[in-house]
């Protein structure tokens, strides 16, 4: 046996860290280039209102002024900023790059300085000269589907972008024959995704060879490349775009923005690079927002908890215009509304609204966590409401283990799991029993401490091509190229574009023990479409289960023909070879061996080819998974709730994640810590919020609540591992587990804790403000 | 955001009237106001400057007095803008005589957008209600000086006119003794 011990399965640091730490990393602002120019974006201040006039007159004749434009200037000359998603019966309202005629959110950008430093471009915008005719502003997402609602887009009439029911009367019978409805009104607030590095632009036109560079903070590099080429009308491979370090994505870079078309638009209009990155300020009102549903539930229910019905009313705030999925997002929510449980009829209707505000879409779990969220929550109330303990229902109405590959009644088909399984272990961990006897206990002496469980699923991995639209111009899949330098190293070319989900590190792994060689000669490069075969990118829990797939689809082909060389040096039966130590060696005799490098040289001709056999070592390959995966956990929450001030502390957390099999426990567990953070983030501090005229009240972060590390619980993680069969690493994902799994565990918590009181219902977030209304209004007093 | 509120100035009702349409006097009791001339009949051109946390500048607008009932009612409509953002709102003035004193009545609703809510809002109620504090302060101030006195004004000084108008007042409450007029 090899000495070398296997990497995959082991805690190996994040090789990218030491770059990111000690501040070597180079992200787009960091670029540099010779006569750069530098952009300035001025925004709407109203949410909704008539330009009557721009004057340009004075931020034109400030010194270092090179341009400014407005909607007028550019409206036609390229395409508009795209929405590839496609909803039945929707309204595609026209996303102009610059205003035209009309501002329909606070934030949209009006008209854009260029000059010659940052500075002097900020100062011009200020400049410019606007007269707006307010117009009455469209806030509140339910109000808005009402009949006399200002249009925001005057062609379509009104503000429904799309109304979609998926209707059965299963769920109309079981409502009507069930013991018990249970009914909830669940407010998924907007947030926004904060990335630690804004969003950032940068261009570069070489007029001789007329290719188009264009650097930018995304998440699908390739995906942006196809957008940005169809925008400005060029052939694909005239762009390049390369996605340097990128500070955080969470959904939000998962997007093709105005400024991402026009820095490249006005950068070949005036030969010059241009720059431009995003003002925090700009970035809480002018990049996407998560969340934005207002959620009707009825559950019928069985005396003995049983749920045997579900069906949900969802109210959709999309904002004034869409991007990148924006109108798709929401649809996974009532897919997955039940969850983890084998409720058999399910029900949803969608009334999708334009609102004045930015554009909704993808957030850390999109649309998943608002459907674990009911899911979990319809559990508890169930339990409250008949007096039963919430792990019994849960118990009660899981999909037993035994039933996977499971048809979902949504018509999906979940590919593995073992829910019992997840929950045992954290019940175990938490010691559940004991808990509860200390809860009562505490109750009597005017304490008051909630047990929050959340048992969810997810769907990640997108996912098979057909699951994708047809506008997005490239499938579900992902790619891989593995190279097998002429020195021995090994270049990885991944079509994923990681920003922070630690692949330099997991693929590297997973080189070094297909082929043998040291982690140290493998170098993972990504984000480039200049050196990578197209790729879909980093989205969706997706990276290790697709992109991870591909790079083991090309490992294995290196290592056929790795095989097939040395055979034919060592005169030995190509099934009789075995790849470790940088050898290839005899599985019936380690000694008989000749090392990686040998065949490399002979691969590469170094004295004489290899008959018979291609020079070079190198493979491609595209991985199109047959299904969705299916990841699950259990968490839970322990809270203490102070009764007097409505204040909220953390007592225990404890996760129990399951992702299938695992490449590196650590950089799962980063996963996990982020996502919890983020999810308890909603449950308790995030909200982005618009006054009645539609202005963001949000807009700094001073007013929104983005959590600091003492306001995170010590987070207990463990994991149960069920592999899925749809690849053959048997990976899930676990990119968004954690956010999805805890926010029901946190707010089911409070609800635990605050039972005594009888409070049924808080909003999220859970301010203690709003907990201690509650309380005051269920002891009947005046909150 | 909604202002209301009263103030009871020891003056005749006709000449607090004549105060309150009189821009040249107004705008030296505006906190921060550097213009406020007579652009047409009761409408006025404005000049304001407001700091406010991190968004400070100057706001340019229009005032215009309506519905004038004198010496008891007048409705007044403002339309500011500046590069941090705008104000737009619209209240009443109502003035009542009661025991020789003048009891003001104000009514209001006042939206404000751009960076101004974004980053500000948190402080527009407290720094309308000090504005309005400061401005009755120096109101209070002329109407008391004799006719053709000229009463020293100015941010500044009616700041701490103001403060020490508050001290007097939480003074008076704490010892139980009427404010002295």
């Amino acid at each position: 046996m090899p000495i070398t011990p296997k990497m995959v399965g082991t805690r190996i640091k994040r090789r990218e860290d030491p770059r990111l730490i000690t501040g070597q990393a180079i992200y787009t602002d960091d670029l540099q280039l010779p006569g750069m120019l530098y952009m300035s974006v001025l925004r709407s201040i109203y949410a909704h209102a008539a330009i009557n006039s721009i004057d340009i007159t004075n931020a034109k004749a400030l010194a270092g002024v090179v341009a400014v434009y407005t909607g007028a200037d550019i409206d036609g000359l390229t395409g508009p900023v795209p929405c590839v998603a496609e909803v039945p019966g929707m309204k595609l309202p026209h996303h102009p790059l610059l205003a035209v005629g009309k501002v329909r959110y606070v934030g949209e950008p009006v008209a854009v300085v260029i000059a010659t430093s940052r500075y002097v471009a900020r100062d011009a915008t200020d400049l410019i000269e606007v007269e707006y005719d307010a117009l009455d502003a469209v806030v509140d997402p339910e109000k808005a589907a009402e009949r006399d609602s200002v249009p925001i887009h005057e062609t379509f009439g009104d503000n429904i972008a799309f109304r979609t029911e998926v209707p059965n009367p299963a769920v109309e019978q079981a409502l009507k024959e069930a013991d018990t409805v249970v009914k909830l009104r669940i407010v998924q607030q907007r947030l926004v995704p904060m990335a630690m590095e804004p969003r950032a632009t940068v261009a570069q036109w070489d007029r001789g060879t007329k290719q188009l560079t264009v650097w930018s903070s995304t998440q699908i590099p390739h995906l942006l490349r196809t957008q940005i080429a169809e925008a400005l009308r060029l052939p694909e491979n005239h762009v390049r775009v390369i996605a340097p370090e990128v500070g955080g994505g969470f959904g939000a870079k998962l997007n093709v923005y105005r400024e991402e078309l026009m820095v490249p638009y006005f950068t070949m209009k005036l030969g010059k690079p241009v720059k431009w990155t995003q003002a925090r300020r700009e970035d809480f009102a002018a990049t996407i927002h998560g969340r934005g549903q207002v959620q009707y539930i009825e559950a019928a229910v069985k005396k003995d908890g049983t749920v045997t019905a579900m069906k949900a009313k969802l109210v959709l705030d999309l904002g004034a215009y869409f991007q990148f999925f924006t109108p798709m997002i929401p649809s996974f929510t009532g897919m997955l509304m039940h969850g983890a449980y084998k409720v058999p009829a399910i029900s949803f209707e969608q009334i999708a609204v334009f609102t004045n505000k930015m554009a909704t879409d993808a957030y850390r779990g999109a649309g998943r966590p608002e459907a674990a969220f009911i899911a979990e929550r319809v559990m508890d109330a169930v339990a409250t409401e008949l007096k039963l303990d919430p792990v019994d229902v849960r118990r009660k109405n899981f999909i037993p283990k035994t039933a996977f590959p499971y048809a979902t009644p949504a018509g999906l088909m979940y590919d593995s799991g073992n829910y019992e399984g997840a929950l045992d272990k954290a019940l175990q961990m938490v010691d559940y029993v004991a808990l509860r006897k200390e809860q009562e206990a505490l109750r009597k002496q005017g304490r008051y401490i909630g047990i929050g469980l959340s048992s969810y699923i997810e769907i990640c991995g997108l996912g098979p091509s057909v699951l994708l639209p047809p506008k997005m111009k490239a499938g579900g899949w992902e790619s891989c190229t593995v190279r097998v330098d002429p020195a021995g190293t090994v270049t990885v070319f991944t079509g994923i574009s990681p920003h922070g989900q630690g692949q330099e590190t997991s693929f590297a792994q997973m080189v070094a023990d297909e082929l043998g060689v040291g982690i140290d000669d493998v170098v993972v490069l990504h984000g480039d479409t200049g050196l990578m075969q197209y790729g879909i990118g980093t989205f969706g829990s997706r990276g290790m289960a697709l992109g991870g797939t591909s790079l083991k689809m090309s490992l294995d082909k290196v290592k056929e023909k790795a095989r097939k060389i040395a055979s034919h040096l060592m005169e030995a039966p190509p099934e009789s070879l075995e790849f470790g130590d940088g050898k290839i060696f005899l599985k019936s005799d380690e000694t008989k061996a000749i090392t990686f490098q040998q065949v490399v040289e002979a691969a590469y001709g170094f004295k004489a080819g290899v008959p018979n056999i291609e020079p070079g070592l190198e493979a491609t390959s595209f991985y199109e998974p047959s299904n969705c995966l299916f990841p699950f956990g259990t968490h839970i929450a322990v809270v203490e709730v102070d009764a007097d001030t409505g204040d909220i502390t953390f007592r225990r957390y404890i996760a129990v994640d399951d992702c299938g099999n695992i490449i590196n426990p650590m950089l799962v567990e980063g996963q996990v810590h982020g996502g919890i953070a983020q999810g308890i983030a909603q449950a308790l501090y995030e909200e982005v919020v618009y006054d009645e005229n539609g202005q963001l009240l949000t807009g700094s972060l001073m007013d929104y609540a983005v959590p600091k590390a003492a306001m995170m619980p010590w987070m207990e993680l463990d994991n149960t591992v069920t592999p899925t069969p749809v690849n053959p690493l048997g990976v899930k994902g676990v990119g968004e587990a954690g956010t999805i799994g805890s926010t029901p565990a946190v707010v089911n918590a409070v609800l635990d804790a605050l039972a005594p009181f009888g409070v049924k219902n808080i909003d999220m977030p859970l301010r203690p403000e709003r907990v201690w209304r509650a309380i005051q209004e269920a002891k009947g007093g005046h909150a | 955001m909604k202002i209301n509120g009263t103030q009871t100035f020891p003056a005749a009702r006709q000449r607090v009237w004549e105060f309150l349409i009189d821009p040249q006097r107004l705008a030296r009791c505006l906190p921060g106001c550097e213009k406020l001339e007579a652009v047409g009949e009761n409408e006025y051109a404005s000049q304001i400057n407001v700091g406010l946390a991190a968004v400070k500048g100057v706001y340019t607008g229009k005032v215009k007095l309506d519905e004038m009932q004198p010496p008891s009612h007048y409705k007044m409509l403002i339309d500011g803008k500046g590069k941090q953002g705008f104000i737009k709102g619209h209240g009443t003035l109502d003035l009542a005589e009661q025991n020789g004193q003048t009891l003001l009545t104000y009514s209001g609703d006042v939206q404000v957008g751009g960076p101004l809510a974004s980053v500000g809002q948190r402080m527009v109620d407290g720094a309308a209600k000090m504005m309005i504090g400061q401005f009755f302060t120096a109101m209070e101030a002329e109407l008391q000086a004799m006719p053709g006195e000229e009463v020293r004004q100015g941010a500044a000084v009616n700041f701490w006119r103001y403060l020490l108008k508050l001290l007097r007042e939480k003074l008076a409450a704490l010892f139980g003794k009427k404010t002295p007029a």
